[in-house]
């Protein structure tokens, strides 16, 4: 395999990290807003979580995100092995979601969670080493 | 301090509901137990769950029995409160710093494991069937991108994206009420399934090395999964004004004396 298809292969597989991670952000940040839904839909029905998620900004942000994760999913399935694009893209979304949520959502991150991120990760890696 | 104390208690009345705030404000005069989580929690919980429903866990608390917060709130949540109310003025708590530093609190029930056990399901199954469609379709390059359009057809496409599209509203329903870090970290376990599915499915091989990043994964999963689910912060009560306490851990000491025996009222 030549270089070019190789770097082409490392582009998608930023792509995907990429949209993913923002998509992921996006999301959990209008979600988070939402509140929580099974009370939501008990209150006002399944139409009124639709039209409470639809109101959020920032779910259109995250849709158009995943949308495009999507897409890049699809391409680099089609030329990479599955067994490689899922656990190198997800190792990777995985260290960016995490300090996303830290720095972006203002989640707390504490120290177990970073070593399971840790742990997980090296999973991963695992997983995608050949 | 008595005095600040004492402002707290006017506060916490205020949020709490007089009659039963009157027996915390009681105990919390003595300034070494001011902060006693388990006493927050369980005015708290008398606030929402109703007088009788929490008396019969105060009594229990005060024979001695173990009552715990957890027990509180498995009976708050069936009075049908709306959260959001309960959550606006768990974080008005917070804020009197009766709290020290509940940063996480347990919002996972087994209904809400099965959400994420769908997530997973869901995200891993639909993309060994993309994975599969889109083999029969064949490479697409940016020469040929138009070949995309083929995907529409292939009943593997269909069902996986029909599982994804499951995966997505169980994701939604679960970020609504847990960190994103927490369902992040549970949900990797979908690599787990993914590896295994990609061996018995697509018939690729796994070596060592494969099944060492199983384990590591399946014990980082299970290291995280029974722990607290939701960030609570006092400083952002309104980044925290959609959750739903059930039962707080503060990572360090415990919901606080939720297990321990409960003094009797002095008045």
């Amino acid at each position: 395999m030549s270089l070019h298809h190789h770097l082409a292969n490392f582009l998608f597989i930023v792509l995907l990290v990429g949209f993913t991670t923002l998509g992921d952000l996006l999301m959990a940040r209008a979600m988070r807003k939402v509140g929580d839904v099974d009370q939501l839909r008990r209150q006002a029905g399944f139409m009124g979580v639709v039209r409470a998620v639809l109101a959020r900004p920032s779910f259109y942000g995250a849709f158009l995100s995943m949308a495009l994760s999507f897409f890049s999913l699809l391409i680099s399935l089609s030329l990479i092995d599955l067994s490689i694009v899922i656990p190198a893209s997800s190792s990777l979304t995985f260290l960016a979601t995490l300090l996303g949520a830290k720095f972006f959502l203002k989640e707390h991150v504490d120290a177990k969670r970073w070593m399971a991120g840790a742990i997980v990760t090296c999973g991963i890696v695992l997983l995608a080493l050949e | 301090m008595a005095k600040s104390i004492g402002k707290r208690i006017v506060k916490l009345r205020r949020y709490a509901g007089v009659s039963e705030v009157c027996r915390a404000g009681d105990r919390s005069r003595d300034p070494e137990r001011a902060q006693r989580v388990e006493r927050i929690c369980f005015v708290f919980s008398r606030r929402y769950a109703g007088v009788s429903e929490v008396s019969r866990a105060g009594d229990r608390s005060r024979a001695r029995t173990g009552f715990g917060f957890a027990t509180v709130f498995e009976r708050v949540l069936p009075c049908g409160i709306s959260q959001k109310t309960i959550s606006f003025h768990y974080a008005q708590i917070l804020r009197l710093n009766f709290v020290t530093a509940p940063r996480h609190i347990h919002t996972m029930n087994t209904r809400r494991y099965m959400v994420l056990l769908m997530v997973v399901l869901g995200s891993t199954l639909g993309d060994v069937f993309l994975s599969r469609g889109m083999r029969q379709i064949g490479r697409i390059t940016m020469a040929n991108l138009s070949d995309l359009s083929l995907a529409i057809a292939n009943p593997w496409i269909v069902v996986g994206t029909l599982l994804l599209i499951a995966f997505f509203a169980s994701y939604l329903s679960a970020l609504s009420w847990a960190d994103l870090s927490y369902v992040m970290l549970i949900t990797a376990f979908g690599n787990v399934l993914t590896a295994l599915l990609a061996r018995f499915m697509l018939h690729e091989q796994i070596p060592f090395t494969r099944w060492a990043g199983i384990m590591l994964i399946t014990f980082g999963v299970a290291f995280v999964g029974q722990g607290p689910s939701l960030t609570v912060s006092a400083d952002h009560p309104a980044q925290d004004a959609d959750k739903t306490p059930e039962h707080t851990t503060s990572g360090e000491p415990m919901p606080a004396g939720a297990a321990a025996p409960r003094e009797r009222n002095p008045r």
